[in-house]
């Protein structure tokens, strides 16, 4: 919830056009953190910015898919550089 | 099991008659296994098993019974390796009753006795059954195991792209760990594009169908695009009349199909590799090459106008 206040607060302020978020160090997710992030993705698109998230371990994709999320709305790259080539091959 | 010194009175009788009854024991399992076990073996495993019954029921220690057992158990196991049903091995141990009552028959007053050495007996050969049916599950369990590993590889087809061949049938444990495979491979060689192929998957129904979308929609989750190739025509009629939508997720017929398509994606396009040796345009001669008209690897080449006259191209002019 902190995290989406600041990001909307960050995104009016900068005008950025892309969020990266790294979850390399999230082991355990559950039907709350998928919906947060699509929910990040959904606040960011409405600053016209998109959202990648990376660095997502074998074990927490399975996870997601297991609780039938697929994060619609949010792209996904394996790691940050990646995610980055993403966001400026699109821009 | 020991009412007023019964089964000491039994060991007591059986370690008097040993060398009888562990003859005539011989010779009874002898007859049964009709020569797939040679005399001398039979007679060692019987007199080993003969002396670990008396210690058991001379209650001597406590882990002659254990021990008992664990012969017992080895001894089933080989059996069943050795292909004997499980009823061989039991009748085996069911006629060392036999034979020691072929002795006790004239002694009236050992009846106690024999009782409860026939109920010992009795567990023993029940006891080699459970052995048997452990080892024959522990052996299919073995073979589905080594199965499980096999039919799921994960090969790397070029640089970032990787490619599934599954081949079989998809249930929900094989689907699990071609998915767990799958996304290991995918973080370890940092591919972002994965080619699922069912050529040798034998049926597709909405089950596996599901199973095939979640695989794809957790590599996508990394970051990876998916393509699933190899959908042969029976299994497209039945992919359609199931209803099943594999939405936007890339189809192909053939392997070779999605490869083309995941070097496209990458930006990749494969080219003919022949201009490396062409010397035409050094030597003067015209170039023979059936590629020539798509040669660009040397733009000045003059010859790029002209037919090929012969295959393979002559040698270089030395």
């Amino acid at each position: 919830m902190r995290l989406q206040e600041d990001l909307a607060d960050e995104l009016a302020a900068t005008g950025a056009s892309g969020v990266i978020i790294d979850i390399t160090a999230v082991e355990i997710v559950d039907s709350f953190i998928g919906r947060m992030l699509t929910m990040i993705g959904s606040i960011s698109r409405l600053f016209d910015a998109e959202t990648v998230i990376v660095g997502m371990r074998p074990a927490v994709a399975i996870t997601l898919t297991e609780l039938g999320l697929s994060l619609s709305g949010v792209r996904t790259a394996l790691n940050a550089e990646k995610g980055l080539e993403i966001l400026n091959g699109k821009s | 099991m020991d009412v007023g010194g019964t089964s000491e009175r039994m060991a007591e009788y059986l370690r008097d008659h040993h060398d009888k009854v562990v003859g005539r024991w011989s010779e009874l399992v002898t007859a049964r296994v009709r020569g797939r076990t040679s005399p001398d073996e039979v007679r060692r495993e019987v007199g080993d098993l003969y002396s670990l019954i008396i210690r058991v029921l001379s209650d001597a220690d406590d882990h002659a019974l254990g021990e008992l057992r664990a012969a017992l158990d080895e001894l089933s196991r080989s059996r069943a390796r050795d292909g004997f049903t499980p009823s061989e091995t039991a009748l085996g141990v069911f006629s060392l009753k036999e034979a020691v009552y072929e002795l006790v028959a004239d002694t009236a007053d050992l009846v106690p006795e024999f009782l409860v050495f026939s109920r010992l007996i009795d567990d023993l050969g029940l006891r080699t059954f459970e052995a048997y049916s452990a080892a024959r599950e522990q052996i299919i369990s073995d073979q589905s195991n080594a199965m499980l590993e096999l039919s799921t590889p994960v090969v790397r087809l070029w640089e970032g792209i990787i490619a599934v061949p599954l081949v079989g049938t998809l249930d929900s444990a094989r689907t699990q760990l071609v998915m767990e495979k799958l996304l290991d491979t995918l973080v370890t060689t940092g591919a972002d594009h994965a080619v699922i192929d069912i050529t040798g998957v034998s049926t597709v129904d909405t089950e596996v169908a599901q199973h095939l979308l979640k695989t794809v929609s957790a590599a996508r989750l990394l970051g990876a695009e998916c393509t699933i190739s190899g959908i042969r025509p029976q299994v497209a009629q039945t992919i359609v009349s199931l209803g099943i939508e594999f939405g936007d997720i890339a189809t192909k017929a053939t392997l070779a199909d999605a490869l083309a398509l995941a070097l496209s994606q990458a930006g990749m396009k494969v080219v003919p590799q022949l201009w490396s040796k062409c010397r035409s345009s050094r030597s003067g001669r015209r170039c023979s090459s059936p590629f020539r008209s798509t040669c660009k690897t040397i733009p000045s080449c003059a010859s790029r106008r002209t037919w090929p006259t012969s295959w393979p191209p002559p040698g270089p002019a030395g």
